[in-house]
C-alpha cells in the first residue's frame, strides 16, 4: 500500500507533467500566442515575442518536430509566408504545462505559508 | 539518490520531491540530468530528493506564469479581440434604435433589420479577422464568428417568429458573443455579453421602457394625454448600442496600450 501511495503520488504530482519542449521559456511564449491567436505568421511571432529570425526558427523548428506547431510556407502574391498553426496536441500540451506550473507555485506557496 | 538517467537530451529542472507516506507538502530542489522528459515522468519523480524547494525555482514558475498571462494579453490585444465585436454590435445596436425615429416603425422592416442585422454582425467580424489575419498576420483565434452567423440565420429559420420578438433578437446575439467569449476565454467579452444580454431580455418584455415612462411622468418630461411613451424603447436600445459603444471603444484603448 506504501508503495502503491507512493506510485500513485509519483505519476500525480505536477513535476513529472513538465516537459522541457514546452517549458523552454521561448517556445511557452510560442504556444500561448498561438494558442491565443490560432495561427500566426512569422513576422508578428517575431514582434509579439521579441526575438531575432534565427532564434525564432530554431524553436519553431523543434515544436514542429514534437507535432505541437505545424508550419507552412507559401506566397501571398509575390510576397513570401511562414505560417505557425498550433495543433491541438500542443494546446493540450500547453494547458498541461501551464496547470503544472500553477500547482507547483501554489504546492510551495502551501509549504511556505 | 539513484544516478540519474542519462540519455541524449539533458536538461535541468530545479524541481524536488519530498518522498513520505502522507500528502506531498514540500517540493526541494536538486539539479538533475534527465533524458527526454516525457519518456521518464516516473524516473523524474524517483529521483527527486527531500528539502525545501528553493525560492528561485517558485520564482522561475510564477515568472513563466507572469509571461503566459501578458503574451496572452498581448497577442489578444493585438487581435482587437474585445474591441471589434463591441463596436460592431454596438453600431448596429444604435442604428437598430434609430430607425423607428426614422419611421419605418415597429413593423416588418424593423424586424428584418434585425434578423438581417444580427447575424451579418457576427459575418462582419469574421471577415474583419481574416483580413487582419492577411495584412498583420496575427490569427482569428479560437472562437467562431462565422458558425455564429451561420447558427443564427439557422435559427431564425428554425424558431422564425419567436426570434422576431425584438429582444429574443438582442438575447441570441448575447448568447453568440457569450459563446465565442467562452471558447476565446474572453473574461470582459463575456461580462460584455452577459450585459448586452440582460438589458436586451429585460427590454424584451418592455421592464426597462415601461419604467422608463413611469419616470418620464415622475420627472414631468412627459405631457402625452394618451399615457404611452413611444421614444422610451428607443431610447433604452439607443442607450444600450451607446454604452457598448463605448465599451468597444475603452476596449480598444486598452488594447493599443498592451499591444
Amino acid at each position: 500500500m506504501t508503495s502503491d501511495h507512493a506510485t500513485s503520488e509519483f505519476v500525480a504530482h505536477p513535476a513529472t507533467v513538465l516537459d522541457d519542449v514546452v517549458h523552454q521559456r521561448t517556445r511557452l511564449g510560442i504556444l500561448t500566442v498561438l494558442a491565443e491567436c490560432q495561427r500566426a505568421d512569422f513576422p508578428f511571432l517575431k514582434s509579439v515575442l521579441e526575438l531575432t529570425d534565427g532564434n525564432l526558427g530554431r524553436h519553431l523548428e523543434v515544436l514542429a518536430d514534437q507535432n505541437l506547431i505545424t508550419i507552412t510556407k507559401g506566397y501571398e502574391g509575390r510576397r513570401p509566408r511562414t505560417w505557425a498553426d498550433i495543433t491541438p496536441l500542443g494546446r493540450d500540451a500547453l494547458t498541461a504545462q501551464i496547470a503544472a506550473m500553477k500547482e507547483l507555485v501554489r504546492r510551495f506557496e502551501n509549504g511556505a505559508g | 539518490m539513484p544516478p540519474a538517467v542519462a540519455g541524449d537530451r539533458h536538461h535541468r529542472i530545479g524541481v524536488q520531491q519530498r518522498l513520505k507516506h502522507e500528502p506531498l507538502a514540500h517540493i526541494g530542489l536538486c539539479s538533475v540530468e534527465f533524458s527526454s522528459l516525457r519518456s521518464a515522468p516516473q524516473e523524474r519523480a524517483h529521483n527527486l530528493d527531500g528539502g525545501d524547494m528553493d525560492d528561485t525555482v517558485a520564482q522561475d514558475m510564477q515568472e513563466r506564469l507572469d509571461d503566459v498571462s501578458r503574451l496572452r494579453q498581448r497577442a489578444r490585444a493585438r487581435r482587437g479581440a474585445t474591441s471589434t465585436p463591441l463596436l460592431v454590435f454596438g453600431a448596429i445596436t444604435l442604428v437598430g434604435a434609430v430607425l423607428p425615429e426614422a419611421g419605418l416603425g415597429f413593423s416588418g422592416v424593423w424586424s428584418l433589420y434585425w434578423i438581417v442585422a444580427a447575424p451579418l454582425g457576427f459575418w462582419a467580424v469574421h471577415r474583419y479577422q481574416h483580413r487582419q489575419l492577411r495584412r498583420t498576420g496575427v490569427g482569428p483565434g479560437r472562437g467562431s464568428y462565422a458558425a455564429v452567423s451561420v447558427s443564427l440565420v439557422a435559427g431564425f429559420v428554425l424558431v422564425g417568429g419567436l426570434l422576431l420578438v425584438f429582444g429574443g433578437v438582442l438575447v441570441a446575439i448575447a448568447l453568440g458573443l457569450l459563446v465565442v467569449a467562452l471558447r476565446e476565454r474572453n473574461r470582459l467579452l463575456a461580462m460584455a455579453a452577459v450585459a448586452y444580454g440582460i438589458v436586451g431580455g429585460l427590454e424584451g418584455h418592455h421592464l426597462i421602457s415601461n419604467r422608463v415612462m413611469a419616470w418620464s411622468y415622475d420627472l414631468g418630461l412627459n405631457t402625452s394625454t394618451s399615457g404611452y411613451f413611444p421614444e422610451a424603447r428607443p431610447l433604452v436600445i439607443a442607450v444600450l448600442g451607446a454604452l457598448t459603444v463605448t465599451g468597444g471603444v475603452l476596449a480598444a484603448r486598452r488594447e493599443r496600450t498592451l499591444s
